[in-house]
Formats: structure tokens, C-alpha cells, sequence
């Protein structure tokens, strides 16, 4: 690792003695010997969170997040013009679409279950499973270019004809100039990838139902979901290991963190043939390492938010929270027939943690009830991550 | 492909400096071939091919060219940049590997007569048998200013002798290249090589290249059959 994307307090300086007005954005905070706290950007967050990491090189403006808003929401920026990062990541849906697995703009269909992006810019890795996908500037190059699987199908067929499409709406001449002041020509497709990072890093939320309920508002959580509350934290269950932070899950870094840990698990959905396989187009970071004992493991995503996100796991195999925590207790899936048959509870390359537990019913019922409270609907319904396109004159 | 050399009568490796224009970059020595003209079955309007590579080498007097040596790929020094910034051929979208950070060094796609089939899946129905040859294994991320390293490199070397360049061509023979493979076939995952560890169909192509798929270097064990000199 290089300390060379942390954010550096020469940095800050030098950007405004050249940019004095970008400067009025610091009202919330201020510039300190660490550049642990500064940044242009109003993160509305609470105090004892640390702020996520910005590159120095697409530091986060308000701006920045307004073009890659607009961006979000526009389907002229895939291929055939159908699809836009937001018809598989819906704001009511925590940015999830509620398929087992997403759909690309030709139809073709995703080997995975659309993330939430609610608090990515916290990922220590980005997407399922991809030990190097660590910046969502890396990452969004894959929606865009990709294809195994086709996502927004820009090719180098299409690529200027898209750029065309956006040169000919009006409003983005005023958003990229804002965002890129210092460029001449900013309408290009390294600011595109700037600009979607910087909306997706920007959408951060800590005021669910939980979180007021831990900044002392003893009354934000029924009497159902404290029991809840007290079963995820428990040994017992063991929830927390993987699913543990302020973020609900092990994959998080922050600009306090000096050691950043990457952990992927394995949680015995499959077993094939007895020997631990995952199906042959969802086997985890071995896709990326080619380490055998790597076989379906996949990052743990933040559990906020996980209420409105169904169908679960990375294939979409669970339909509902009851089902996913019946996986866990019974310690992985046991699949009896078929072409994935295999007794999950067994896989050898099995996280130590997924044991197996026991729940009475009510208990499952609590447990539920404390993953509801991790959803932040005011921060869903407002107004500044909504489709910008649907209000046009 | 990259690090281009002229080896001659009097021993010397000598550097070719590619002539800069759309299809190389005369300052990383780094220079796309591209056999696809789109005039067949393939998506997208005809276009281009740049088939020779063009560039200067210093002689000594009575000194002359007998060989030629490349590797197959982009370089690890270029191969993690930011690619929706890169400079041409490297910003050519066909050719990013972006799940590992970084480009195809070599892709070649087919539509095999009577498509492609899965015998462990009835319902699988293929049309494309694709070899893409990429870096693999690859730690860390170029945009948060690391420097990323990848296990699996998978550029091939590639020792060409005997090489006159008035008199010779580089033979480029794909049909050896897959001479071990069943391209009307698939046993799972991407239909094709993909570089994958455990991708069943890469065996055969990587030993043609005289790759090792598990180190991803050059094996001088093997004898790459793909180029020759004709």
C-alpha cells in the first residue's frame, strides 16, 4: 500500500489558493493537521463516523455530485439507449433492483445480485467479489465497457455517438463546466467515470431507525428489535464478525484507519460434488486469484438498508430475511438434487464463523425486526439522490 | 505487443523505435496489430487493420538483422492506467480488462460454424468462442495511486530467428494456436480461454504460446507453435 491516496493537507491548501469560491463548501468542517475531516463536500454524517476516503485525484465536490447525478439517471449513456445505472439501482430500493440478478441494457443477464450502494464510498473493495477493485473509478469502467456481461454496452462503435448524446442535452454543458471548471472541453469520458463516482461516493446514510436508537433515542427501536439488537451482537449468532462496524460489514476503511483489512467468506451456499465447488460462473474471488481455496468467497455487504434489498445473497438465492437467517442457523444449504447438489454445511473452504445456530421463532421475528431498523428512509426519500431527468420542463 | 527487438549478426538486441501513429505509441514501444476489418459477421461497421509494424533501428556498418524478439501484450509499467483517459490504441474499450485492472493483451474471437455447445448444459447455446489472454491475479487498484502487481502476468515471449525483414513475414498461424482446443465446445464459464486458472479451455492455448498457466510466464519447456517466420 502507498499512502499516496490519502488526502494530503498540502493538497487542500494549494486547491484553495486556486479556488477560493469552492472554498464556501467547507462550512461544515475544517481543515485539520490530518485532512481526516476536511472536504468540499457536505457529508451530512455524524460526528463520531469517520469520513470516507476521497482520491486526490476526483476529490468530492458538491458539483462533482450533481453531474454524476444527472449521469445516474441517463440511459442515453448506454449503448442502445435503454438503460441507465438507475434502472438497476432504484433509490426506493436502496439502489437494488429486486431481481435474483441484474439485467443489461441488451437483456443479457448478470451472474450477480445488484448491490445496494448505499455507503460504497466506505467498501474497503467494490462489487461481490474482487480483491483489486478497490476505487470506484476502477469500478465503474466495468458497468460501461464491460462485456461478459454486456451492462450499458459502450463500445468503441458507439462511444462517440453517446458522447454526442449528452454534447446535445442542454443541461450538462453547465454541469461539467461546474464540476471541471479548469477544463476547456470536460464532456469526456474520464470526467463521465468522475462524475459517477462522485454521486455513488456521495450517497452516505447513518439515520436509520439503529442509529438514533444508539445516539440515545431509546424509543427509535421497538422492544422487538432491541432483543434483536441484542441477538445479531451476540457469540451466539455471530452476525457481527462479518456483518460488524458502523457499517455492517467486515469490508470497510475510512480515512482513520491505517491497516485495511479485505476479507471475502465463504457461507456454504454450494458444495458441488462434495468438494466445495461454486457454480462455474459464481465462484467468488477464485475468478481473480486463481487461489483454490478461494472457492465462493464473496465480500460481506452492509447490512443497512438490507430490509428493502431482497432477493439476497450474491445469486439472488433467498427471497427474504426469515429465509437468509434459517441459512445461517442451519450453518450453509444443503442442496439434494440438481446440478449444484452438494451439501453446503460442509464446504470445506467454509468461513469458521458460519456454525450453525438455534432460534425460536420469535427470536427469528426479533432479528428481523432489528434489520428493519437499519434502513434510513429519510435519507431514500430525499429529494438530492432522486432521478433528475422525471422533474424536466 | 511491446518491447520489440532486432537481433543481428554481431550479437546486438536492438531496440525498435516504433514510428508513432494511431496503432503505436513510439515512447512505451507498445503497438496494436488488428486482423479485425468487421467486413464479416462481426458487430459493428468495417474498419482499419494495421497489420506491420513500423519503426527505426540503428545499424552498425556490415551489421544486419537475423532475428526478432517481442512479447505479446501491454507492458505491467502501462498496463493499470486510467483507461476512459489512455491514449490510443490503449483506449480502445474492445481491449480493456478492467475486472483485473488492465487490458487484453491478446483477443481473439470466433463464431465457429454450427455454434457452440455445452455437454454438461443442454440449454447452453453459444455462438462465439472467445480467447482473451490478459494479466491475472492482480492486487491493488491504479486509481487509488497503488502500484498494482498481478501473480499471473501471461505475456508471452516470443524468439523469432532466422528473420530477414526484407525478405520475411511474421506468420501468425490460428489454427495452431487452438490445434488443442474444441472451439464448437465449452465445458463451463466463458465460452473460450478467458485466462483463467481453472478455465479448461486454456490449457491448450496457452502451451501453443509457450505460456505456463499457473506461473503465467514464458516455459522454456514449450515451444510456442503461433508465430513463425515465413
Amino acid at each position: 500500500m502507498k499512502s499516496g491516496h490519502r488526502l494530503q493537507p498540502g493538497f487542500w491548501a494549494g486547491f484553495c489558493i486556486f479556488g477560493l469560491a469552492a472554498c464556501s463548501d467547507l462550512s461544515q468542517t475544517t481543515l485539520d493537521s490530518d485532512g481526516k475531516i476536511a472536504s468540499l463536500f457536505a457529508w451530512n454524517i455524524p460526528d463520531d463516523v469517520p469520513l470516507p476516503v476521497e482520491p486526490e485525484s476526483n476529490p468530492l465536490t458538491q458539483a462533482g455530485f450533481e453531474l454524476g447525478r444527472h449521469l445516474f439517471y441517463d440511459a442515453r449513456l448506454s449503448g442502445n439507449g435503454t438503460q441507465s445505472c438507475g434502472s438497476c439501482h432504484l433509490p426506493e430500493k436502496a439502489f437494488t433492483d429486486g431481481l435474483p440478478v441484474g439485467i443489461g441494457s441488451t437483456g443479457e443477464l448478470h451472474p450477480r445480485n445488484s448491490q445496494s450502494l448505499i455507503n460504497t464510498a466506505y467498501n474497503a473493495t467494490l462489487t461481490w467479489a474482487n480483491p483489486s477493485l478497490r476505487s470506484l473509478e476502477q469500478q465503474i469502467v466495468i458497468p460501461l465497457f464491460g462485456e461478459s456481461p454486456i451492462e450499458q454496452g459502450i463500445t468503441d462503435g458507439n462511444r462517440d455517438e453517446i458522447l454526442q448524446r449528452l454534447r446535445d442535452e442542454p443541461r450538462y454543458e453547465a454541469l461539467f463546466a461546474d464540476a471541471f471548471p479548469d477544463e476547456g472541453d470536460p464532456l469526456n469520458y474520464d470526467n463521465i467515470v468522475k462524475g459517477l463516482a462522485s454521486f455513488v461516493r456521495g450517497l452516505v446514510s447513518f439515520s436509520s431507525a439503529f442509529d438514533r436508537f444508539e445516539r440515545g433515542e431509546t424509543s427509535a427501536l421497538s422492544a422487538s428489535a432491541q432483543r434483536g439488537r441484542a441477538l445479531f451482537f451476540s457469540e451466539t449468532l455471530e452476525c457481527f464478525h462479518c456483518h460488524g462496524g458502523y457499517n455492517f460489514s467486515d469490508s470497510t476503511t475510512d480515512r482513520s484507519q491505517t491497516f485495511i483489512e479485505r476479507p471475502f467468506h465463504n457461507t456454504g451456499l454450494f458444495n458441488i460434488g462434495g468438494v466445495g465447488d461454486f457454480p462455474a460462473d459464481n465462484r467468488g474471488i477464485l475468478e481473480i486469484t486463481g487461489d483454490p481455496s478461494d472457492m465462493g468467497k464473496f465480500r460481506a455487504p452492509t447490512l443497512r438498508n438490507i430490509a428493502l434489498t431482497a432477493p439476497y445473497m450474491h445469486d439472488g438465492s433467498f427471497a427474504s430475511l426469515p429465509e437468509v437467517i434459517r441459512f445461517y442457523a442451519a450453518g450453509g444449504r444443503n442442496i439434494t438434487e440438481g446440478p449444484h447438489a452438494g451439501d453446503g454445511r460442509s464446504n470445506p473452504f467454509k468461513d469458521g464463523f458460519v456454525t450453525g445456530f438455534e432460534l425460536e421463532p420469535s427470536q427469528e421475528q426479533d432479528l428481523v425486526a432489528f434489520l428493519e431498523s437499519l434502513t434510513d428512509t429519510e435519507f431514500l426519500s430525499s429529494s438530492h439522490i432522486q432521478n433528475p431527468w422525471t422533474d424536466a420542463p | 505487443m511491446h518491447n520489440v527487438q532486432l537481433t543481428t549478426n554481431l550479437g546486438n538486441a536492438r531496440t525498435l523505435t516504433l514510428a508513432a501513429n494511431d496503432w503505436q505509441q513510439s515512447d512505451t514501444g507498445i503497438a496494436l496489430i488488428d486482423f479485425q476489418d468487421k467486413a464479416d459477421a462481426c458487430a459493428g461497421d468495417t474498419k482499419e487493420t494495421h497489420t506491420s509494424l513500423t519503426g527505426q533501428v540503428p545499424l552498425a556498418s556490415g551489421e544486419s538483422i537475423t532475428g526478432l524478439t517481442f512479447s505479446i501484450g501491454v507492458p505491467a509499467s502501462e498496463n493499470h492506467q486510467n483507461q476512459v483517459a489512455a491514449s490510443t490504441p490503449l483506449n480502445l474499450s474492445s481491449l480493456f480488462w478492467s475486472w483485473q485492472s488492465g487490458y487484453k493483451h491478446m483477443r481473439l474471437d470466433v463464431a465457429p460454424e454450427g455454434g457452440i455447445t455445452r455437454p454438461t448444459d443442454s440449454g447452453f447455446s453459444g455462438t462465439t468462442w472467445n480467447l482473451h489472454l490478459g494479466s491475472t491475479d492482480c492486487t491493488d487498484d491504479a486509481q487509488n495511486g497503488d502500484e498494482v502487481s498481478c501473480g499471473r502476468n501471461n505475456r508471452p515471449d516470443i524468439i523469432l530467428t532466422d528473420f530477414d525483414p526484407t525478405q520475411n513475414h511474421v506468420f501468425f498461424d490460428y489454427a495452431a494456436l487452438v490445434a488443442g482446443a474444441n472451439l464448437s465446445e465449452d465445458s463451463a464459464g466463458p465460452a473460450g480461454c478467458m485466462s483463467g486458472l481453472t478455465d479448461t479451455e486454456c490449457s491448450p492455448v496457452f502451451a501453443a504460446l509457450g505460456l505456463n498457466l499457473t506461473s503465467g510466464n514464458t516455459d522454456t519447456s514449450l515451444t510456442q507453435s503461433v508465430f513463425s517466420v515465413r
